[in-house]
């Protein structure tokens, strides 16, 4: 124990061999360690575990971490294009069924047919008005007409004139 | 040099490189970009490999320095001062840093540059102290004093860590 003792304080001095510090290696990594030397363990447990660190863990780390991220973000493109589709598909039902309805004395109607004989009706109204209206016109082209002999009347003084001058000469 | 001594004598340094390149620039990513750029000068320079006396020693001093320059164009010089102590685990990395061992990772890596590689190359690669000072340009008692200081920081931090979770336990 006081040969242990020494030959750790030696280390911490860094005056101990290669040799030496092998034989503290293996009295700390061989798992019977004396109480009070106990804190020291880890010192050398975490050397001889960086020891067994190679190039090759460390890139199918690297490699592991890459293919972590690309089938993050492909799960993420996908999930995102799957809830933009669903989006777009509810988006256009939604409208397409927003379209198919009629306001009428300021109640919604979706009936279409319903509203479809709605509208026939108040075409067929509208035209009635219309066709009423036109009427009084219709009356009107019957006095123009009435009144086109009349118009004549002019034409026939102007005649008379000219013969009445020729007669007088 | 050709391919074949280029894989044997290189390329089975790849593990040692890429921890002592992850220990400069504490991040494993930049260690396998640092790893893969001097492999590749070193691939376009093999010729001149043969004229090198100690070719590990000499690719550690090679990777050293390239890590140096990733460092210095990332943060400039402030990471180089070699009183700078890297800043304290925040109480987030702490929660994080849970298990003893990775405390003890963190806490090398919260060393300064120079204490933290050497304390690396001696406790984790098992490296002579002499090359170690030829690694770094040093001399061997500069190593030695910087060892001895990186593991006293650690023996004493971990000594408070100790006797703080003890106290707690008491308390409770």
């Amino acid at each position: 124990m006081d040969k242990m003792n020494e030959l750790i304080e030696k280390y911490f001095r860094a005056e101990t061999s290669l040799s030496e510090e092998n034989e503290l290696k293996h009295y700390f990594l061989a798992g019977k360690v004396l109480p009070e030397h106990e804190p020291y363990r880890a010192i050398f447990e975490a050397f001889d575990e960086e020891l067994h660190e190679t190039v090759e863990s460390s890139s199918k780390k690297k490699i592991q971490f890459q293919h972590y991220t690309k089938r993050f973000w492909i799960q993420t493109i996908s999930i995102s294009g799957i809830a933009a589709t669903l989006l777009l598909a509810f988006w256009f039902m939604w409208s397409q069924q927003n379209n198919d309805f009629a306001i009428m004395r300021g109640k919604r109607i979706n009936n279409a047919e319903y509203a479809q004989q709605y509208a026939r009706a108040k075409f067929e109204k509208v035209n009635e008005a219309l066709a009423k209206s036109i009427e009084p016109m219709e009356s009107i082209k019957k006095v123009r007409e009435g009144i086109k002999p009349v118009q004549k009347i002019n034409e026939t003084r102007e005649l008379m004139k000219e013969i009445k001058n020729k007669l007088q000469y | 040099m050709d391919s074949a001594q280029f894989n044997n004598q290189i390329l089975t340094l790849s593990d040692k490189l890429f921890r002592f390149g992850k220990s400069i620039l504490r991040n494993e990513n930049d260690a396998l970009d640092a790893l893969q750029d001097l492999n590749l000068k070193l691939w376009e320079k093999r010729q001149y490999l043969d004229e090198v006396e100690n070719v590990p020693a000499f690719i550690m001093r090679a990777m050293r320095n390239l890590c140096l320059d990733m460092l210095r164009k990332n943060h400039g010089d402030e990471e180089l001062k070699a009183d700078l102590e890297y800043v304290e685990l925040n109480p987030h990395q702490q929660t994080e840093q849970k298990d003893t061992v990775s405390r003890i990772k963190m806490l090398i890596d919260g060393l300064p540059e120079m204490q933290r590689s050497i304390i690396r190359m001696r406790d984790v690669e098992g490296m002579e102290l002499s090359e170690i000072a030829y690694i770094l340009s040093l001399t061997e008692n500069a190593v030695c004093v910087n060892l001895s200081r990186a593991r006293q920081k650690i023996r004493e931090k971990i000594l408070n860590e100790h006797k703080r979770v003890e106290e707690t336990v008491w308390i409770r």
